[in-house]
């Protein structure tokens, strides 16, 4: 693998770990979903999901009253061949319910702190997420 | 578009988005304001500022006792054509005025989380924001 297919690769990858955050937090729940491969694994506190389909059903159950933001950040890609490649994310969750009739919430201290494991594949239309589980340690 | 000429415009909006905050956190207004098209609108809470004279004239307004770090991440953006795109910029903002004869603020809540909606354009001199419009979600509670 040339330095220039790592890069891209890396480029790929991180832009999956950033489109997972500003897709779910905008509830752009299809585009969510298409970052997923066919088989991928979604493990999050909710439960456990799998596949594109169950990924999105789970997001579209969620209570619209809340929003969030998933910050994500210190994302480390790790290239591991040409067809898959496995990542690190911070993620510091902000998650509330504005006041009836109202857009903010009041109060931004995190919800929790935690990282995210990724896998990520190479598929016929591009990189998709594979896996991704978060595991908390501040919360 | 190539691909090279897609993560061309990609970086060069990237960075832009990391120009605006060190310009902004470190009072540097001659820098801030030319990130922006000669018309560009910057949005804030507090009122929309169009062009570059309304935008220096917010900044400098700005009481320079005040630190700040306008934490970018999240910067997600979308290649429209050659010369427009258009972006989602996550922002996590802090700000206090230390006190006299300190040189920290002694408290790391956040001011606000919430993000950017932005729209860039290529000028003759470069990438430029035509519109940068900030949403708070979260505030701290006071």
């Amino acid at each position: 693998m040339t330095q220039d297919e790592r890069r891209a690769i890396e480029a790929d990858c991180t832009r999956l770990a950033i489109a997972y955050a500003v897709l779910v937090d905008a509830w752009r729940n299809d585009e969510f979903a298409a970052l997923f491969a066919d088989d991928a694994e979604l493990v999050v506190p909710r439960g456990t999901y799998r596949g594109p389909a169950a990924i999105k059903a789970a997001m579209e159950a969620r209570d619209r009253s809340f929003v969030s933001r998933h910050v994500i950040t210190t994302v480390l890609v790790t290239v591991e061949s040409p067809t898959t490649a496995s990542g690190v994310a911070y993620l510091t969750h902000y998650k509330g319910a504005p006041p009836a009739g109202k857009t903010v919430v009041q109060g931004a201290t995190p919800a929790a702190v935690g990282t995210y494991h990724d896998r990520y594949v190479k598929t016929a239309q591009g990189w998709r997420i594979a896996r991704r589980e978060i595991v908390w340690q501040f919360a | 578009m190539t691909d090279d000429e897609h993560d061309r415009i990609e970086r060069a909006c990237l960075k832009i988005v990391v120009d605006c905050s060190h310009a902004a956190d470190s009072y540097r207004h001659d820098a801030f304001v030319n990130l922006f098209t000669k018309d560009g609108v910057l949005s804030l809470a507090r009122g929309e500022f169009r062009g570059h004279t309304a935008i220096a004239a917010m900044l400098d307004g700005r009481d320079r006792k005040q630190l700040s770090r306008h934490v970018v991440t999240n910067a997600r953006i979308t290649v429209q054509d050659s010369t427009h795109a258009t972006g989602i910029v996550y922002l996590t903002l802090y700000k206090g005025v230390p006190a006299a004869g300190d040189s920290v603020v002694y408290d790391t809540a956040p001011e606000s989380v919430g993000y950017y909606e932005d729209r860039y354009v290529k000028t003759a001199d470069g990438w430029r924001f035509a519109e940068r419009r900030s949403i708070p979600l979260f505030l701290r509670r006071r």
